[in-house]
């Protein structure tokens, strides 16, 4: 009980630390902060498939580049109301995964890597091929920050920064209370012995798919975040990099950690952020970073720390 | 009523006839073991009785219900549950982690997302009452993978009780464990209640002949003897397959 009030505490005060941080950080900075949380979402929601449910995807762009495109479309089209617009997008991402998981949940391992990554370049070729909706590699841009009738404008980075700490901070909570409910806990059943849970009564595939919609939902959140504070959405939001990339960052951070996720998200912005101003070759460093991870820190950053602080509380 | 029937089921893999034409029928409160050789088909036999396999050709009835083309989870529901021939856990989670997931089927709200599972004091409850009840109470923290051998087959057992069934299928609850570990598993299986119909597969002739009323033998896929334990002892083919003579078998020398 006493670490749970100290975790509580700490946690909140993380997130007051997070919100005075516009007093003092340079816009710029300010910016790959906003960054760092958007892709932080986008990697917890793909923890809860990989970390906590054992399933690898590979496709999980998906969701970020169909709540993307949903919205910047919707935006120029049907309306401005950005709590619309937020639905929209989600419901759009939730459709995409329940379907695509009624596919990629008839496979497993290195099969489901592969059927949920082609799944995502599919819709990475629609976004190309279908030009006169999504303007291909030119993308949309000019998508305005979301009027959600509250006191502040977003279009001030400041606020922008607010609100997308405010939305990240909910679902985090969100995500917690699904990873700690009965259903959370099945999923790691699922992943730990499939036919034991299932000899318990419970319905394995349905764990499943209950967390491939969901991880698709967050991850479409993660999206919707991101058009609204990049105001541009373009196929590189759809391809397998943006997957890969999510990937790295869970299994740097630590899969089926709750903050590892985040914490490899905050290493890979600021590493691309530095690395990108020296060379054009990021992509090559990306690959060397993962090597030397897998090799080294299988656990990820956090998820070894932690793992090393237990080993020491216990001796 | 029967507890379990298994009319006519064969089951072929490829080239391989794994069962032949099996029947049997297990009484409400039975307690009945399934022997045989290597090969025998006798866990093919309960991974059909569990669902986990389909039948070729047959039906499977529990509780005098078809179940033939049920789901293993909805069977689960209907009050049958199983252990595994190698010990099938939650490895890496702790004791009270593996009893919970079988508390939260237990009590009916596996699924829910809207609270905690530590807050929901039915699951609590059960997994504490379980527990103690079963001497695992000051191993609830420790990983299970960390644990004996012998612990990890009563915590098999004890999660297979926690879904509170009616059938009970054990393979081989005694397989790889020391003589002591034997005893005190095969006490727990004579202490569970009577009303509890219990099918199991053993090896250990002196366990089965101590646990059980009836016997089925099965070999190379075909129901060979089926009937009271005596009966089946003095059965001449029995001691043929074991021992490959007439003398009497399973009693020591």
């Amino acid at each position: 009980m006493r670490q749970r009030t100290r975790r509580t505490a700490m946690a909140l005060g993380g997130f007051l630390l997070l919100l005075l941080l516009p007093a003092v950080l340079p816009s710029f900075y300010l910016g790959l902060v906003t960054e760092v949380l958007i892709f932080g979402l986008f990697a917890m929601s793909l923890n809860l498939l990989l970390g906590y449910g054992g399933l690898p995807s590979l496709g999980h762009a998906a969701y970020f580049g169909v709540a993307g495109y949903t919205v910047a479309l919707l935006s120029f089209t049907v309306t401005q109301n950005g709590w619309l617009l937020i639905f929209l997008g989600l419901a759009m991402a939730g459709v995409t995964a329940a379907l695509f998981g009624l596919l990629a949940l008839r496979t497993r391992g290195d099969y489901f890597l592969m059927i949920t990554l082609a799944l995502g370049e599919v819709l990475w070729g629609l976004a190309f091929k279908l030009r006169s909706l999504t303007h291909a590699e030119d993308g949309i841009s000019g998508v305005a920050r979301p009027v959600l009738n509250l006191p502040w404008s977003f279009e001030d980075d400041v606020a922008f920064y607010v609100f997308v700490l405010v939305s990240v901070t909910l679902a985090t909570l969100l995500l917690i209370l699904i990873i700690e409910s009965p259903f959370g806990k099945a999923v790691v059943g699922v992943r730990e012995n499939e036919a034991r849970l299932q000899v318990l009564g419970y319905n394995v595939w349905l764990c499943r798919y209950l967390a491939f919609v969901l991880a698709g939902l967050f991850g479409g959140l993660a999206g919707i975040l991101f058009i609204f504070y990049n105001r541009f959405v373009s196929p590189a939001d759809l391809s397998v990099i943006l997957s890969a990339k999510a990937l790295l960052m869970v299994i740097l951070g630590g899969a089926g950690t709750l903050a590892g996720p985040m914490i490899g998200a905050a290493l890979l912005v600021f590493i691309e952020n530095e690395v990108s101003s020296l060379t054009e070759r990021w992509l090559l460093i990306l690959g060397l970073i993962y090597v030397v991870v897998v090799m080294f820190i299988p656990a990820g950053v956090y998820g070894g720390l932690k793992a090393k602080l237990q080993r020491r509380s216990a001796v | 009523m029967n507890a379990l029937v298994v009319d006519q089921v064969s089951r072929r893999f490829e080239g391989l006839q794994a069962l032949n034409r099996v029947s049997l029928t297990v009484q409400v409160g039975e307690r009945r073991a399934i022997i045989g050789p290597n090969g025998a088909g006798k866990t093919t036999l309960f991974n059909i009785i569990n669902g986990t396999l389909r039948p070729t050709t047959g039906r499977i009835l529990l509780f005098d219900r078809d179940v033939t083309r049920l789901a293993p989870h909805r069977r689960t529901h209907l009050g049958l549950a199983r252990t595994f021939q190698i010990s099938a856990l939650f490895p890496r989670l702790s004791v009270y982690e593996n009893v919970r997931l079988a508390a939260q089927a237990a009590t009916g709200g596996r699924y829910a997302m809207h609270r905690p599972a530590a807050t929901l004091g039915a699951i609590q409850r059960l997994c504490e009452d379980t527990l103690k009840k079963w001497d695992l109470w000051h191993l609830r923290r420790e990983a299970v993978r960390t644990l004996s051998y012998g612990d990890q087959r009563r915590i098999e057992i004890v999660l297979a009780l926690a879904t509170n069934p009616r059938l009970l299928l054990l393979d081989e609850p005694t397989a790889g464990l020391s003589l002591a570990e034997t005893q005190q598993v095969s006490s727990i299986i004579q202490a569970l209640h009577r009303q509890l119909t219990i099918l199991l597969i053993e090896h250990d002739m002196d366990v089965t002949f101590e646990l059980v009323d009836q016997v089925t033998v099965l070999h190379l896929g075909n129901l060979l003897a089926d009937g009271p334990q005596e009966e089946v002892r003095r059965d001449p083919r029995v001691a043929e397959i074991y021992l490959g003579s007439a003398t009497e078998w399973g009693k020591p020398c």
